[in-house]
C-alpha cells in the first residue's frame, strides 16, 4: 500500500497555488500525495487549529509556506506554529518569490526548516518542487503529524 | 619759581576740573553708586584745587584760618570717597567701613577743633604736628586700601578693565606720595618742592583721567593681548561647524576683549546660541535687547552693545569696571560680527549641504527599494504566465496549427525576455542596496573562468588574457563584471571570429586600468556614454533572442565599479571597442606588473 503524505500549501496567489499543486501532484514518487491549499495566513492557522470550515482538517506532514500573504503573513504563521508545542514538529518549507537575505535569516531564526526561492520558469518550478518532495519524503524522515 | 608754581596750579585746576565734569556727567548717565563715589572723589579734588586760588595762604586772620579748616576737612573726605569707590567692586567689610568712617569723622572734627590754622609760612606747633600725623594715618590707610582694591579688582579683568583699574591705582598711590611730600617738606615759595608736588598731583590726575576715560589709542594698545587670544579663537573657529560651537569658541573671547560682564550670540530666531559670563535669564534678556539691533543701527543701551549679523546678533554686556566708551567699540564689535557671520554662514552651508546630500541618498535608497519591489511584484504574474503557457503547450500543442504554435512560441519568448529584464533590474537594484563582502580577488582567475565559459559557447572567438591585478572586491561582482563585458564583446562584435583581449596597465597614480578590447563593430562616439544607462542598447530590441541582452549589463558594470570607487569608460580600439575599468589604488592589492615580477 502506498504511503499517504499530506502537504499543505499556504499561498495567496491563486495561479501560483494552482501551479504549485499541479507541479506537486506531477512529482511521481510512488507516494499518495494529498495537497491542500489555503489562501492566506489566517486560513493556514484555521487549518492547523481546526477552526471554521477546517473543523475536520487533518494536520499535514509538511507545510509549504509563502511569506507575503494578506491578513497574517508567512513569518507570523511560522512563529505561531514553531511556538506551539503541538505543532512544532511539522516541517515548514518557506517557498517565496523573495530572495532577500533578511527574509532568509528571519525564516531560520524563527525555526523554519528550509527556505526556497520560487523558481520563475515552469521547468524550474517543477524541478524545485520535485527536489523538495524528494528530500522531505525520501532523503529525510518525516515525523507523523500531530493528531 | 612762583610763576612755575602758578602754572602747575592752573594745570591742576584744568585737569581736575575736566575730570570732575566727566565724572558727574557719567554719574548722571548711569546713576550707579560707583559713578557717584567717583564723581564725589574727583569733585572734591577739583573743589580743593579751585578753592586754593581763592584762599590766601599767608593771611593769619581768623577768617583765613576757618577757610583753611573747611578746605582741609573737604580734602580729608577725598580718601574716604576713593575708599568707597574701590569698595563698589569687591566684597565690602562693614567693620572696615566703620573704621574708615570713624577715622575720617575723627580727623574732620579734629580739624575744626584745632586752635588756629596758620598760613603756609606759619611755624608748626606741636598740636599741628600731632594733627598732621593723624591726618597722615587716615589718608595713607584709606588710600592704601583703595589702591590695593583697585589693583586687585583689575587683576581679574580683561586687558582694558585691568589696565584702567591699575592706572587708577597708580594715580591713587602717587597722590598719597604727593601729600606726604607736601606735609613734610618745607612749603616756602622759594624752594622747588611745591612745584614737584604739584607736578606729581598732575601726573596723578592724568592717571585718573586715563583710567577713567582712556583715549582710543590706549584702549587699542590695552586690548592687544586679548586681540591675540581672539585671533586664536578665530583660528579654532575654522574647525567647528555647529552654530553652538561657533558661539562657544567666540563669545567668551569677545566678552573678554571688551572687558565686559559677558556676551551672547543670538540665532536668527532669537534663541541664545551661546552665552558667556551671563546666567540663562540674563542671557535671554540680553538676547531680547540684542534682537532690536538692525544692520544700520546697532543697539547701545543698558550697558549693552549689540550688532546685527546676517545670521543673528552678537552682543556684549559691559560691567561697571568697563562701561562702553565710544563708537570704536561698536565698530570693533561689528568687525567681530563679520567674522562670526562668516563662520555661521559656513555652518549653515555645511548643514544645508549635508541635508541635501542625505536627502539625495535617501531618494536614491527609496528608488532602489522601489525598483526592487516593483521588479519583485512583476515576477509574480510572470511565473503564472510561464506556468500556464507551459501547460497550454503540453495540452494543446498537437492540435495547434503551425501558426498557432508560432504564436505560442512568441508569447513564450517575450515572457522569457521579460523575465530576464526583471532579473537584471533586480540585480541592478541589489548592487546598490545590499552590502557585499569584499575579499582579495585574483582577476586573472576570474577572467580565465569567464573565458572558458564563453569559449564553450563561441568556439570561433579568440580570447587572450594578459597580466591582471588582484583587487579587493566581491568575487561574485567581479565575475558579473567580466561575464558582462566579455559576453558583450563577443555577442555585439558582429563577427564570429572576434578577438577579445583582457589586459591591465598601472597608471602613475597607482590606479589599475583593466581593459576588455575587441576588434568588432565598436561603439559610435555618440553612444559611448549612453550605453551605460539602464535599458540602453545599440541594437534594436529583439525578443526572439534574449541572449543579446537586456540593456542593463553595462549599467550593472558601472554600478559595481562605482561601489569600489572606480569607473568604466569605453573607447575606440582601432577596429572595435575597448572598455576601460579603473580600479582605484586603494582597491588594488597587487598590481599586474608586480604579478609579472613575481612570476
Amino acid at each position: 500500500m502506498t504511503r499517504s503524505v499530506r502537504v499543505l500549501v499556504a499561498e495567496d496567489n491563486e495561479d501560483h497555488l494552482f501551479l504549485t499543486t499541479r507541479a506537486l501532484e506531477q512529482t511521481n514518487h510512488g507516494l499518495k500525495l494529498e495537497v491542500q491549499g489555503v489562501r492566506d495566513g489566517e486560513e493556514a492557522l484555521d487549518y492547523f487549529y481546526r477552526r471554521g470550515k477546517y473543523e475536520d482538517a487533518t494536520r499535514p506532514h509538511l507545510l509549504l509556506l509563502d511569506l507575503k500573504m494578506p491578513k497574517v503573513d508567512g513569518l507570523e504563521v511560522l512563529d505561531r506554529i514553531k511556538s506551539d508545542p503541538d505543532l512544532r514538529s511539522i516541517p515548514v518549507v518557506v517557498l517565496t518569490s523573495s530572495d532577500r537575505p533578511e527574509d532568509v535569516e528571519e525564516t531560520y531564526r524563527r525555526g523554519g526548516n528550509s527556505y526556497v526561492t520560487k523558481p520563475i520558469t515552469p521547468n524550474g518550478m517543477r524541478e524545485g518542487l520535485r527536489d523538495i518532495t524528494d528530500y522531505w519524503m525520501h532523503v529525510a524522515a518525516l515525523p507523523e503529524p500531530p493528531a | 619759581m612762583q610763576a612755575a608754581q602758578l602754572a602747575v596750579r592752573i594745570a591742576e585746576l584744568i585737569i581736575f576740573g575736566a575730570l570732575a565734569l566727566i565724572a558727574v556727567k557719567r554719574w548722571r548717565q548711569h546713576h550707579d553708586t560707583a559713578a557717584l563715589w567717583w564723581a564725589a572723589t574727583v569733585g572734591i579734588l577739583a573743589s580743593v584745587v579751585a578753592a586754593s586760588f581763592l584762599i590766601s595762604t599767608t593771611s593769619e586772620s581768623n577768617a583765613a584760618s576757618w577757610e583753611r579748616k573747611v578746605l582741609l576737612a573737604l580734602l580729608l573726605l577725598f580718601p574716604y570717597c576713593l575708599f568707597r569707590y574701590g569698595g563698589q567692586f569687591v566684597h565690602q567689610y562693614v567693620s572696615l567701613r566703620r573704621v574708615a568712617q570713624f577715622l575720617t569723622g575723627g580727623v574732620v572734627v579734629w580739624t575744626f577743633f584745632l586752635p588756629r590754622l596758620g598760613g603756609s609760612d606759619a611755624p608748626r606747633t606741636t598740636a599741628i604736628k600731632f594733627y598732621l600725623v593723624g591726618i597722615l594715618v587716615q589718608w595713607t590707610l584709606l588710600s592704601c586700601i583703595a589702591t590695593y582694591r583697585l589693583w586687585r579688582i583689575g587683576a581679574k579683568q580683561a586687558s582694558v578693565a585691568r589696565s584702567r583699574m591699575r592706572t587708577m591705582a597708580v594715580g591713587t598711590a602717587l597722590l598719597n606720595i604727593a601729600l606726604l611730600f607736601a606735609a613734610f617738606v618745607p612749603g616756602d615759595t622759594k624752594s622747588g618742592w611745591p612745584v614737584v608736588t604739584g607736578l606729581m598731583a598732575i601726573v596723578c590726575a592724568l592717571c585718573f583721567f586715563v583710567g577713567f576715560v582712556p583715549p582710543r589709542v590706549l584702549r587699542v594698545v590695552w586690548r592687544s593681548p586679548d586681540a591675540i587670544r581672539l585671533r586664536q579663537a578665530e583660528i579654532s573657529l575654522m574647525a567647528v561647524i555647529q552654530p553652538e560651537q561657533i558661539g562657544a569658541a567666540l563669545v567668551p573671547h569677545v566678552a573678554a576683549l571688551f572687558g565686559g560682564q559677558g556676551g551672547v550670540l543670538v540665532a536668527p530666531d532669537g534663541t541664545v546660541l551661546a552665552a558667556a559670563g551671563l546666567d540663562p535669564t540674563e542671557a535671554k534678556a540680553a538676547a531680547v535687547l540684542a534682537t532690536r539691533a538692525t544692520a544700520e543701527n546697532p543697539v547701545v543701551q543698558e550697558g549693552l552693545i549689540a550688532v546685527c549679523l546676517r545670521n543673528g546678533w552678537l552682543a556684549v554686556r559691559g560691567s561697571q569696571l568697563s562701561p562702553f566708551f565710544g563708537r570704536d567699540e561698536v565698530d570693533l564689535l561689528v568687525g567681530l560680527g563679520v567674522f562670526a557671520d562668516l563662520a555661521l554662514e559656513r555652518a549653515r552651508l555645511f548643514q544645508a549641504e549635508r541635508v541635501a546630500r542625505e536627502e539625495a541618498e535617501r531618494a536614491n535608497d527609496e528608488l532602489e527599494t522601489f525598483v526592487y519591489s516593483v521588479s519583485h511584484d512583476l515576477k509574480s504574474p510572470l511565473v503564472s504566465l510561464l506556468g500556464f503557457l507551459d501547460y497550454l503547450k503540453a495540452d494543446v500543442d498537437e492540435s495547434l496549427s503551425d501558426e498557432g504554435r508560432f504564436f505560442l512560441d512568441r508569447i513564450s519568448a517575450a515572457s522569457l525576455y521579460m523575465q530576464a529584464l526583471i532579473q537584471d533590474l533586480l540585480e541592478l537594484s541589489r548592487i546598490g542596496r545590499v552590502q557585499t563582502e569584499s575579499t582579495d580577488v585574483d582577476l586573472a582567475e576570474v577572467v580565465h573562468e569567464v573565458v572558458a565559459e564563453q569559449e564553450a559557447v563561441h568556439p570561433n572567438a579568440a580570447l587572450h588574457i594578459g597580466a591582471l591585478p588582484v583587487v579587493t572586491m566581491n568575487g561574485l561582482r567581479a565575475r558579473q563584471l567580466f561575464t558582462n563585458l566579455v559576453a558583450n564583446a563577443i555577442v555585439h562584435s558582429g563577427r564570429d571570429d572576434v578577438i577579445v583581449k583582457v589586459d591591465a596597465a598601472v597608471s602613475p597614480t597607482g590606479d589599475v586600468v583593466v581593459s576588455v578590447a575587441d576588434n568588432g563593430k565598436g561603439v559610435p562616439a555618440d553612444y559611448r556614454e549612453k550605453i551605460f544607462g539602464v535599458f540602453e542598447r545599440l541594437e534594436r530590441q529583439d525578443s526572439n533572442s534574449p541572449n543579446k541582452g537586456t540593456g542593463i549589463g553595462l549599467a550593472v558594470c558601472r554600478k559595481i565599479l562605482e561601489q569600489y570607487g572606480g569607473e568604466i569608460t569605453v573607447a575606440d580600439n582601432g577596429p572595435g571597442a575597448r572598455f576601460d575599468m579603473r580600479f582605484p589604488a586603494v582597491a588594488v592589492r597587487r598590481g599586474p606588473a608586480q604579478l609579472e615580477a613575481a612570476k
